[in-house]
């Protein structure tokens, strides 16, 4: 089939369009779909505020009635928790302050911990560098942890995923 | 030759790793929030600090970059897609020219620092990126918080900001229906798999890219090591498909070298048909069946025959049709080169 813009190139893209009902269709080539722009459309699934519904329905539990209106605003971006929610992203460093509240709620869910323990900045200690080395005491905890993260590895290599996947959730609630 | 078309560590089944790094400038909105004036505060800090930062970088504004050279970019999987795509003003990249550095200035972040390597090579490469890491933290005032670590637009990132990928060619697995049940191994071990090209679940050419999708509460060291964990696991088992398949030889031999046969005779093949053949014939010489190609020549067909890939190597834009065509012709070139 022939190209409906060019009557040229044979045609391999089919753009549909339904707007309030009304269907549009254009057999194109992949020349003129570029052209007018329409060979990389994205997902017609909004994920920006996919994402940010995702983010919402495990936030609501902790949502102070504020929250849930325009009220609460970062005092530096001005965004609004609905923003947060249509996009999925914050305005700037000063929301994690302003909305900690759901925050922590999201991130919990997101990487099952709300605090950083990796690498800092010169100026702020990391909990990293404050490990003492094997050689000195080590708290019951941080030898549980070490029992557990050898555990995982040899249920990886022995193919005990259902172990891992729990060792691994037990290593999850002792850094928490 | 530069890293992408180079092998590296388990190169039969790694094809690169990549290393990112997300961090914003402190005192600054995020992109979503960023007036024109302050997209250019980022983008005039950064342009002053490359030539401190060492490591031999460029400071190139993506607007000095021609269409056809940022979707080679992209197609070397240097930059993202939509990053090539923007029409936001103030974006740059800050490169060097074995192009195994690469730091994104306003994609989603104030800064991605990315590093690149062929094969799999976890620890050095994080080692590099943090070293540049520590350079630049001198140079710029990051965003940090004493709770959350280093603040990303978006809450996925925060943390360490780390995310680190490789890319993996498992035509075994597929080929021996343990594809699915491979990809929910990883996926429950808390680490996202996704197909490089095409859809679903069986993905064009059989490459995937395996990520970390914790960034937050845990250390670079442990992220590191869950993904060594998983890529080894991975490989192991690609090869242990492999050797089956090897087991059957002469079905296996006609099937990579009829696809060889066809990958170098055609007179036309379209993008999609090279990606498969190239899975094939890809396959075959990591077993030493097909013996008239080596891992080299692999490595610049698969990139040599992407779209802005062709058109930058002859030297002008070409329809389609033109492309089809100009892909067989590089294809000869390049398995004939000594």
């Amino acid at each position: 089939m022939l190209c409906q813009n060019c009557g040229k190139n044979e045609a391999n893209f089919r753009y549909t369009q339904i707007i309030n009902g009304v269907k549009k269709e254009l057999i194109l080539c992949q020349d003129c779909a570029r052209k007018l722009g329409v060979d990389n459309i994205d997902l017609p699934m909004n994920f920006s505020s996919f994402l940010g519904d995702f983010f919402n329905d495990y936030a609501e539990n902790s949502l102070l009635p504020s929250f849930s209106t325009n009220d609460v605003k970062c005092k530096t971006c001005k965004m609004t928790y609905n923003d947060f929610i249509n996009t999925g992203m914050f305005g700037c460093s000063d929301c994690y302050d302003t909305f900690s509240g759901p925050i922590d709620s999201l991130l919990k869910n997101l990487h099952g911990t709300a605090r950083h323990i990796g690498r800092g900045i010169k100026g702020i200690e990391s909990k990293e560098e404050k490990i003492k080395p094997k050689e000195s005491k080590k708290t019951s905890k941080e030898e549980e942890k070490e029992k557990l993260e050898k555990d995982l590895e040899k249920a990886i290599k022995e193919e005990r995923y259902e172990d891992a996947a729990k060792i691994r959730d037990r290593i999850k609630e002792i850094d928490k | 030759m530069n890293w992408y078309v180079q092998n590296g560590k388990e190169s039969d089944v790694v094809l690169s790793t990549r290393v990112r790094l997300s961090r914003n400038l402190k005192g600054i909105p995020f992109k979503t929030r960023c007036t024109k004036e302050e997209l250019k505060k980022v983008f005039d800090t950064l342009k002053e600090v490359t030539p401190l930062l060492g490591y031999n970088l460029k400071f190139i504004a993506m607007e000095d970059i021609d269409n056809l050279t940022k979707q080679t970019l992209v197609e070397k999987h240097i930059i993202s897609p939509d990053f090539a795509k923007t029409k936001v003003p103030y974006t740059a990249i800050i490169i060097n020219e074995e192009e195994n550095i690469c730091i994104m200035v306003n994609e989603e972040d104030h800064i991605k620092l990315q590093v690149f390597t062929s094969g799999l090579d976890v620890d050095n490469l994080l080692n590099l990126a943090i070293e540049i890491d520590e350079k630049l933290e001198k140079l710029v005032n990051y965003s940090y918080h004493e709770k959350y670590g280093y603040l990303t637009a978006c809450p996925t990132n925060v943390g360490t900001g780390l995310k680190i990928s490789a890319l993996v060619h498992i035509p075994g697995l597929e080929m021996t229906g343990n594809l699915n049940k491979m990809l929910n191994i990883v996926n429950n071990l808390g680490m996202n798999v996704r197909g490089v090209y095409g859809e679903g679940s069986k993905a064009e050419g059989d490459i995937y890219q395996i990520a970390n999708n914790q960034t937050l509460g845990i250390t670079e060291k442990e992220i590191a090591k869950n993904l060594n964990l998983i890529s080894q696991k991975i490989i192991e088992q690609e090869r242990i498909a492999r050797k089956y398949l090897a087991k059957n030889s002469l079905k296996l031999e006609d099937k990579v070298y009829r696809d060889y046969g066809i990958l170098v005779n055609a007179r036309r093949l379209s993008e999609e048909e090279a990606i498969e053949l190239l899975s094939s014939v890809k396959l075959g010489t990591d077993l030493g069946i097909i013996k008239e190609l080596t891992d080299k020549k692999v490595a610049e067909l698969i990139l040599y025959t992407k779209p802005a890939n062709i058109q930058k190597r002859i030297g002008k834009e070409l329809s389609v049709i033109e492309q089809e065509i100009s892909r067989c012709e590089i294809i000869k070139q390049i398995v004939k080169e000594d």
